[in-house]
């Protein structure tokens, strides 16, 4: 019973995976297609997170990483018929382009220096996309085969199934490494990086560590998004992914695993559910995410998590 | 070609370094990474080729635009940028912060631009300043008014910088902000006619850039980045370094254009950006701020 009520917070979250495993039979394809994108942008969410509010690496080119998966299983698709072997090989291309961050961000001195340079390399991504034309045909893109075998996942419910169960899994990874030593020793170095040195922490090394395990989950969902749509095109692969997902754990909250998720499902949500200009849609998450950070920096999560807090310590008082 | 190349890379060199100026200047007195630097020009920009359009008279439209693109920069000093850098505690966190923060902004200014102005693309019809033949090379008003603008606004920085009293508070500033605090120097001031100047500068080369090219909603974020990424090149917070960056980046791009192709220019940029961090990780001109 102990043990139950200790994992009570992951009895409870695959609980809801279950709950979630049954919605295609009470909801329209619609809403089946946002909960895809939304689940996908928990994963880039919670893996940005990870890797930016909590080992401090002003990593900002998620869309390069995820694109580059994307891309690379996309374009060995139509020559392999196995989608599965071509999502391995996207991994492994966002594997190494998350290795060539890492050494650009080890080589060079200050966050700013770095950041920008992300930014470059996803306009870089983009018009190298547009240049070599041939390959990937261009701002028209290319299509992409389902998951395989591809008959049986023509459904978009059991697409949806697939890719619920790989993002519960994923988050699950994301969580345990986090709360785990390793997760907190990459805490410590996002903190106080000079601090972590001094005491000892080979921090170059945890560093390597900490993109060679969350970058693969930024590709993975630029894969698993691929694979979902049908279809991939330089539109995607944008600086405005990268914010949103940066903006997400802002809104949700940087403490932990649950506000990335959470903030994923209000930045997927802000856009789809509001009637409001499409031009508007992701400029309304920036602003909502800066005045969630300067006035409650703590973020929805914490929000309530301060709340229940509350609310137990004056049961307590009421107890004795 | 050779003269060709040189015109036309020291045209792009003086806009450049117009719109470096504004994110070096406001990033060395303040420590401020805006990012929402160039969008805040082009607004001003947008509005002046609007009344243009409109008939009203172009000194007029050019004082309309340059005050909302001061205003545009002060209310995102004030709204923005110093909340976002105090609540993590400053330093190089609240600067990565401000940097996200602003490009949310950024997110923002083309559906503005759009809603508001109801054009995607805008064209500045500015009045005619003429054409000057050079050694078989024609050069219009406005190419060489980017030259001249560069020199103008290194010699008027110059000039305030070291003959005046707000100049020197200025300085005070950018050396140690809580000192200059203690001694009477309303900070947050300074700071603000900072980002006012860093704002007039931007509108600045975007009317160049407009007048010369053409503005398009995505204007703002080009600027941004291009000003970045000089500024980052010549070492932020470094005048010197972001004109030195804008001369050689400019003659660099136009040779591109000519030889291989456009298409190409800003992988060619971030390559540069590239070597010149891995070669001069402070910048090519470092400053004694701490980046």
């Amino acid at each position: 019973m102990q043990t139950l009520m200790k994992n009570k917070p992951l009895l409870i979250a695959g609980l809801c995976v279950i709950v979630l495993c049954f919605t295609p039979l009470f909801v329209g394809e619609f809403v089946i297609f946002v909960m895809c994108l939304l689940l996908i942008n928990m994963l880039w969410a919670a893996s940005t997170w990870a890797i930016f509010h909590q080992t401090g690496q002003s990593l900002f080119a998620v869309a390069v990483i995820a694109g580059i998966g994307g891309y690379t299983s996309a374009l060995l698709g139509q020559t392999i018929e196995n989608a599965w072997i071509t999502i391995a090989l996207g991994l492994c291309a966002s594997i190494i382009t998350g290795m060539f961050f890492y050494a650009m961000a080890s080589r060079i001195v200050g966050h700013i220096q770095f950041a920008a340079l992300n930014l470059a390399f996803i306009f870089v991504f983009r018009y190298l996309l547009v240049a070599f034309t041939e390959f990937t045909k261009g701002i028209d893109g290319l299509t992409a085969k389902h998951f395989w075998p591809e008959e049986f996942f023509k459904s978009i419910d059991h697409r949806y199934i697939l890719i619920l169960l790989i993002t519960a899994v994923s988050l699950l990874i994301i969580h345990k490494v986090m709360s785990s030593r390793l997760g907190r020793i990459l805490t410590f170095i996002g903190r106080n990086q000079e601090l972590a040195a001094s005491v000892g922490i080979n921090t170059r090394r945890y560093i390597k560590l900490s993109y060679l395990i969350f970058t693969p989950f930024i590709g993975l969902g630029g894969i698993l998004f691929t694979h979902f749509v049908g279809h991939i095109s330089p539109e995607t692969w944008n600086a405005d992914l990268s914010i949103i997902m940066i903006f997400a754990s802002l809104i949700g909250g940087s403490a932990n695993i649950l506000g990335p998720i959470i903030g994923a499902i209000i930045a997927t949500g802000i856009p789809i559910s509001f009637d409001i200009t499409a031009e508007f849609r992701f400029g309304i998450v920036g602003v909502l995410a800066i005045l969630i950070f300067i006035f409650k920096p703590e973020g929805i999560a914490g929000w309530i998590q301060e709340i229940f807090t509350k609310r137990q310590k004056i049961a307590k008082r009421e107890t004795t | 070609v050779l003269f060709d190349i040189l015109v036309s890379g020291l045209t792009l060199a003086g806009i450049y370094f117009v719109i470096s100026f504004a994110v070096t200047f406001m990033y060395g007195v303040g420590g401020f990474p805006n990012l929402a630097i160039g969008p805040i020009g082009l607004a001003g920009a947008y509005l002046t080729s609007i009344m243009i359009k409109d008939d009203i008279h172009f000194l007029i439209a050019i004082l309309a635009g340059m005050g909302l693109s001061a205003l545009l920069a002060a209310i995102i000093q004030k709204l923005v940028v110093e909340p976002l850098y105090n609540t993590v505690g400053g330093g190089d966190r609240g600067r990565i912060f401000v940097i996200y923060g602003t490009f949310g902004i950024c997110l923002l200014f083309p559906a503005i631009l759009l809603n508001v102005f109801r054009s995607t693309m805008v064209t500045m019809r500015l009045p005619d300043l003429g054409a000057y033949h050079f050694f078989n090379v024609t050069l219009t008003g406005y190419q060489i008014l980017s030259v001249v603008m560069t020199l103008v606004i290194l010699i008027v920085a110059q000039l305030v910088l070291s003959k005046t009293k707000g100049g020197t508070h200025v300085r005070a500033v950018t050396q140690n902000p809580s000192l200059a605090y203690l001694m009477g120097i309303d900070v947050p001031r300074i700071y603000l006619l900072t980002s006012v100047i860093a704002g007039i500068c931007a509108y600045i080369g975007a009317i160049l850039w407009g007048e010369i090219f053409s503005l398009e909603l995505g204007s703002g974020m080009f600027f941004t980045l291009y000003g970045f990424i000089i500024a980052i090149m010549g070492g932020l917070g470094s005048v010197y370094g972001a004109l030195v960056v804008s001369v050689v980046l400019g003659l660099v791009l136009s040779a591109t254009s000519f030889l291989i192709g456009g298409v190409y220019e800003f992988i060619i940029t971030t390559l540069v950006l590239v070597a010149v961090l891995i070669l001069k990780p402070m910048g090519v001109i470092p400053t004694r701020r701490e980046v």
